[in-house]
């Protein structure tokens, strides 16, 4: 049984292939009037806030590299920015992780494939939003477990070992699941593509219009 | 010195089997050619053999120069002599009282009055290693070969191990030996039974079990075996006969004990010990047939260790190589392309003010 989905806007639960919070009325075009609809360039590592000397930099790139390398399919990136007066985080990774381009990522690792950490330097938050395939084998207790973690190394600013430590705490829950799904895959399929499905992942990508209908599976 | 001893040798050797030699022909009359003399001459020629020396023949005559090696025609380099082998001791002579008595003419017994001085060590200084015990040579040989073949095939076959001491029939044990205090000195810890032989009177006749034995068999079936001995001897005519009831009637009773009886405990050292060792003599052949080789337990090692080690490296390769997630069918949501928004969000502090 997989945990409910909510709406990065107002929380409420929603369906699965929802286009828009049925509470809220949210969908990716309300954040994209506020930080724009153009795909955005990050690199593994965005130090927007300059707060990473060039060795902290180097290591949490290692870190992250190697944390590609022992997970083929995915990727994981980090943006640290003094972002104005943010009031929802969630929101911001939401859309980072649907208009950003990694240069470092090569194409067989699709941004629903992908972890973005986004910390607020100024406001002492932390962010991590998953792509539509991780949300499979990572479940929200198990972020918030995981962030949780790295708390006190965020709070002193020891970005570094915070990622380091994130990244095993990480790698340790993706093995299992591993694991467990190539032993019963079905057990993690939460959002089966059905054959009336007319708003499937392809099509969005492929630029063909916005989704009309919820058609999907309920979970 | 070798040399100018092998290399001739050599030559003649060529010469004799044709190698080397020139091909046939006319015969070369030439009077320098040493190496290939005119045949007919080698024929005329009266044959002059050597002959020793004076001294030469003296030595050969005491023993002293080994005929065909003595003349210096083979170097000792090359056939050193070789020591003559030691002489085979025979074993030793029968221990005969002192002094030796006369016979009483029974199957070879030979009667002695006392069991004292060379002969009582002989019988009690220490623990029996063989299943017959007969210093004085009582019994004529095919007996006594009979007889430890009986015994230790009945050993083999399970029964307790047996020390038959036969003795003459007028003969008393010395004061101060007790075999009960031997067995159970010289056999603390395994099983052994001593039987005490009288040639002539099997009345006299004992069989004393060890303690480990009294310990493995219930004293109301070891009890009676000395009677139903003493009494299957006492129904034969002479000496021997008696002799053969006893000891076929001991094994019997052994045998049947070692039937009913608990599993022998492992046995331990034995202070004296000059017995052969205990395992060889009560396992039984079956038993011994069906150990396993040592080595196997060496291959079955190996084969664990490598095992683990395989393991051990497909784990280790299974935590730091490349995991992957089987594909699935992805569905949009709420309009974005790659994430619905799941996530978490911490608060790691108070915000900094501006």
């Amino acid at each position: 049984m997989f945990p409910p989905l909510h709406c990065p806007s107002c929380r409420q639960e929603i369906e699965v292939a929802t286009p828009r919070c049925p509470g809220c009325g949210f969908s990716i075009s309300a954040v994209d009037s506020q930080y724009g609809a153009d795909t955005v360039v990050l690199a593994r590592v965005t130090d927007a806030a300059h707060c990473l000397k060039v060795s902290e930099k180097e290591a949490i790139t290692d870190v992250l590299v190697d944390f590609e390398r022992r997970f083929p399919q995915l990727f994981f990136a980090v943006y640290l920015g003094a972002l104005p007066t943010m009031n929802n985080l969630e929101l911001f990774g939401f859309w980072l992780l649907n208009r950003a381009t990694l240069e470092a990522v090569d194409f067989s690792r699709p941004n629903e494939n992908g972890l973005v950490l986004v910390v607020d330097v100024n406001a002492k938050k932390a962010g991590l939003a998953v792509g539509y395939y991780v949300e499979n084998f990572l479940e929200p207790a198990e972020l918030e477990r995981a962030l949780k973690h790295i708390g006190p190394d965020l709070a002193a600013s020891q970005y570094s070992r915070a990622l380091a430590r994130l990244s095993a705490d990480l790698g340790t829950v993706l093995v299992k699941k591993a694991r467990e799904a190539a032993k019963n895959p079905a057990k993690f399929q939460r959002q089966r593509l059905t054959a009336g499905a007319d708003f499937s992942l392809k099509k969005l990508q492929s630029g063909e219009g916005t989704p009309s209908a919820p058609t999907g599976p309920k979970p | 010195m070798r040399t100018r001893t092998v290399i001739p040798l050599f030559l003649a050797l060529l010469a004799g089997s044709g190698v080397g030699a020139p091909p046939p022909g006319p015969p070369n009359p030439g009077p320098g050619n040493r190496m290939y003399p005119n045949p007919q001459q080698v024929i005329d020629d009266p044959l002059t053999l050597p002959s020793w020396s004076p001294a030469d023949q003296r030595e050969l005559d005491e023993g002293k120069r080994p005929v065909n090696l003595g003349g210096g025609l083979f170097a000792p380099e090359l056939f050193p002599l070789q020591p003559a082998p030691p002489l085979v001791k025979s074993s030793p002579p029968a221990i005969m009282p002192d002094p030796l008595p006369p016979g009483e003419g029974v199957d070879g017994v030979v009667p002695a009055p006392s069991i004292t001085g060379r002969l009582g060590d002989a019988y009690f200084a220490k623990a029996p290693a063989t299943p017959l015990i007969d210093p004085q040579r009582v019994l004529a040989e095919d007996k006594r070969r009979q007889l430890v073949d009986f015994f230790r095939t009945q050993t083999q076959e399970g029964s307790p191990p047996v020390h038959l001491f036969i003795f003459g029939g007028k003969q008393v044990l010395p004061d101060g030996v007790n075999p009960a205090n031997l067995v159970d000195r010289w056999f603390p810890n395994r099983d052994a039974v001593f039987a005490l032989y009288f040639m002539g009177e099997p009345e006299r006749g004992q069989v004393i079990f060890s303690k480990k034995a009294r310990d493995r068999f219930p004293i109301q079936e070891t009890d009676p075996v000395e009677a139903a001995c003493r009494a299957e001897a006492a129904g034969g005519t002479g000496a021997v006969t008696q002799l053969d009831q006893f000891t076929t009637r001991l094994a019997l009773s052994l045998h049947g004990l070692s039937r009913t009886a608990l599993p022998a405990a492992p046995v331990v050292a034995e202070v004296p010990a000059p017995a052969p060792p205990v395992r060889q003599a009560t396992a039984p052949v079956a038993a011994r047939s069906t150990e396993l080789p040592p080595w196997l337990g060496w291959a079955a090692g190996a084969l664990a260790a490598a095992a683990a080690f395989v393991a051990l490296a497909r784990r280790w390769r299974s935590s730091t190589g490349p995991v992957h997630f089987p594909e699935m069918d992805l569905v949009s949501r709420l309009g974005a392309p790659h994430s619905g928004g799941g996530g978490y969000v911490l608060d790691f502090g108070p915000a900094a003010e501006d």
